[in-house]
């Protein structure tokens, strides 16, 4: 039963800020995914939550006990390193029962707990090799059970997979969420691809330059993003600049409803949320290209004033390239200051 | 073409081993062959009579040993007291930050710079008025100056090489500082570290110039041994004899390197 809490917690690395003061509330068991682009802070927020940075503000509070003045080695945390960090000159069974030595414990009590953890992760055989007779995937798999024999409170992971293949990556991406969920383990995962998160956290804290954009569920964030940068950076989106005039603005053909002031404003439309109807020639939207992804198309249209569509549709709507259609759009935001100020959403 | 190329190659290929021949095998053969000759006359191509009455009679001289043992005893005090002073240093170099770092790494390449026999003169002349000259102290502190270089820059290099990840991953499963030091960083840096180790033996053992500027004439170790009977002795066999001797601790010296760094613990040491 572990809760993680940060509060204003800050990082500044000279003169540059690293992390603008931010909070963070993670539940018992509970694995969010810190997202966003390189540079934004990700490991910085994490080192901070394994003890590796000092918070230059704030607290960092693990079940209500702040550790931020805590170091590394007397922290209930575990965390999972891009390079794996496995000790070359020790076996496996050595690198996992390497922690336990330091606490003390009987050989015979460690062998069985390396044991355990070995088989959690499937590699029970493997326990005599060194690191590098094993492959990139077994040694992430080792590194997970070094971490989860010491059986920690918050367990912290930062890109683990990124270096692993695509397939073998969704792969280990599913055997952490199994094995999370089975021990009930409070985890951060840190990973600057969106698919990974959208198909492995609980909550998803979308981070850009410091600061945490957004925090929800995959679903939230996916369909009701807070910030512009949120809105493009996960998923397709039709990011588009625009005009509102009289409570309204007109783009690529299509009508939006902004009942606001006028000025400038930022209209986001996913693709899957328009819909091509056939039109006559000349007017609507031109089809310049279309990909078939099996089960859907994708497609970009360009209208007359120049605005390009991306379009996502069923792959059984006849569309052809070259054809003339007119686009109707079934959700949208309107953005302004960077601040959500009107949602058509009719589900 | 290939014809022409082959050929040139090949006349190369023979040049170097000609000269290869002539200044290193031919020499180091004579050597061998005098060393194991009881009469060689001059047009003979091969020593005359064989026989070992020379290594019994070196080997009988208590000059020998007492070189012997005096060169060994040097070359492990000087190793044992690099390590305690120049290991801790190259940690400090390679971790952590200081005010004037860069200096302080520079002026070992500095010294080095200078030609090392004016060095050391001007070091035997500042001895001399500490009254260290014809000591052993006064040796060891010369070897211990000609090794610190080697036993900073390369074991600095190697703390480097380990990887900041590692040890965190230590810190992060409960190491202390020190512990992290112990069982990671230590380790992982070892091949390297025993490389110059091995290496500051081995130098310190061969050494003549400073060991004969500053020990001269109390403090006598093998080489400078050697070179005295070499010089001296109209016995040629004296010399030989002892450049064979010598030979041997510098081939213990290469077969154990093998089985530290190119060994096991090597690949272990970097794999992963
Ligand atoms: N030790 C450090 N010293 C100075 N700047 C750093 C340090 N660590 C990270 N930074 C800077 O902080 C910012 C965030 O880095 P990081 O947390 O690694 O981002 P991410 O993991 O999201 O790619 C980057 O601009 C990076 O250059
Ligand atoms: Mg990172």
């Amino acid at each position: 039963m572990s809760t993680l809490e940060l509060e204003n917690v800050s990082k500044q690395f000279g003169t540059m800020a690293a992390l603008e003061p931010l909070a963070l509330r993670i539940a018992d068991g509970e694995l969010v995914c810190l997202l966003g682009p390189s540079g934004s802070g990700k490991s910085t927020l994490l080192r901070i939550i394994g003890g590796f940075e000092m918070p230059t503000g704030g607290k960092v509070l693990i079940d209500g006990a702040d550790v931020a003045r805590t170091p590394p080695e007397k922290r209930p945390t575990a965390m999972v390193f891009q390079s794996h960090a496995l000790w070359g000159h020790m076996t496996v069974e050595g690198n996992i029962g390497f922690g336990l030595k330091l606490r003390g414990l009987k050989k015979p009590e460690i062998a069985a707990k390396v044991d355990a953890a070995l088989r959690l992760v499937g590699l029970a055989e493997y326990g005599k090799r060194h690191p590098a007779q094993l492959s990139g995937g077994q040694r992430q798999r080792v590194a997970i059970a070094r971490c989860l024999v010491l059986e920690p409170k918050i367990l912290l992971m930062d890109e683990p997979f990124a270096s692993l293949d695509q397939h073998l990556r969704d792969r280990l991406r599913e055997e952490v969420r199994q094995i999370q969920r089975k021990l009930g383990i409070t985890t951060v995962f840190v990973t600057h691809g969106q698919d990974e998160a959208l198909s492995i956290a609980d909550r998803i804290a979308v981070m850009s330059m410091g600061r945490i954009e957004q925090v929800g569920t995959p679903a939230e964030i996916y369909t009701h993003p807070q910030t512009p940068f949120v809105a493009g950076f996960i998923g397709d989106m039709n990011m588009m600049k625009t005009t509102v005039q009289g409570g309204a603005a007109l783009i690529g053909g299509v009508r939006f409803d902004a009942p606001m002031a006028d000025g400038e404003a930022l209209i986001a439309v996913r693709p899957e949320d328009v819909t091509l109807m056939p039109s006559r020639d000349g007017e609507g939207a031109r089809v310049r290209r279309i990909v078939n992804y099996g089960a859907v198309l994708k497609i970009e249209a360009e209208a007359a004033d120049g605005a390009v569509w991306k379009v996502q549709t069923l792959k059984d709507v006849p569309v052809t390239e070259g054809g003339f259609y007119r686009p109707t759009v079934s959700r949208h935001i309107v953005f302004r200051d960077d601040r959500v100020v009107h949602r058509v959403d009719p589900t | 073409m290939i014809f022409l190329s082959t050929r040139r190659f090949d006349f190369f290929g023979y040049g170097i081993l000609l000269f290869l021949i002539f200044f290193i095998v031919l020499p180091v053969l004579t050597v061998f062959l005098w060393a194991f000759a009881e009469q060689w006359f001059y047009p003979a191509v091969l020593p005359t009579k064989w026989g070992f009455r020379f290594w019994s009679l070196v080997l009988a001289r208590p000059d020998v040993w007492s070189a012997f043992v005096t060169s060994i005893e040097l070359s492990l005090t000087v190793t044992a007291l690099s390590a305690v002073i120049c290991l801790p240093a190259a940690y400090a170099f390679a971790r952590m930050d200081f005010p004037g770092k860069s200096v302080f790494m520079m002026s070992f390449l500095m010294a080095n710079a200078f030609p090392r026999f004016a060095l050391i003169i001007s070091i035997a002349v500042l001895f001399l008025s500490l009254d260290l000259v014809g000591t052993f102290t006064g040796v060891v502190i010369i070897q211990l100056l000609n090794t610190l270089l080697l036993m900073i820059w390369l074991p600095t290099a190697a703390f480097r090489a380990v990887s900041r990840e590692m040890e965190e991953a230590a810190r992060d499963v409960g190491a202390s500082a020190w512990q992290v030091f112990r069982y990671v960083t230590l380790p992982q840096a070892f091949p390297t570290i025993a490389a110059a180790l091995l290496m500051t033996f081995v130098w310190t053992f061969y050494e003549t110039e400073g060991a004969w500027l500053v020990g001269a004439p109390r403090i006598r170790t093998m080489p400078l041994l050697m070179m005295q009977m070499i010089n001296n002795q109209l016995v040629v066999q004296y010399g030989a004899v002892l450049s064979v001797m010598l030979w041997v601790p510098s081939l213990a010296a290469i077969l154990m390197a093998r089985r530290i760094i190119g060994g096991d613990t090597f690949a272990k040491g970097l794999g992963g």
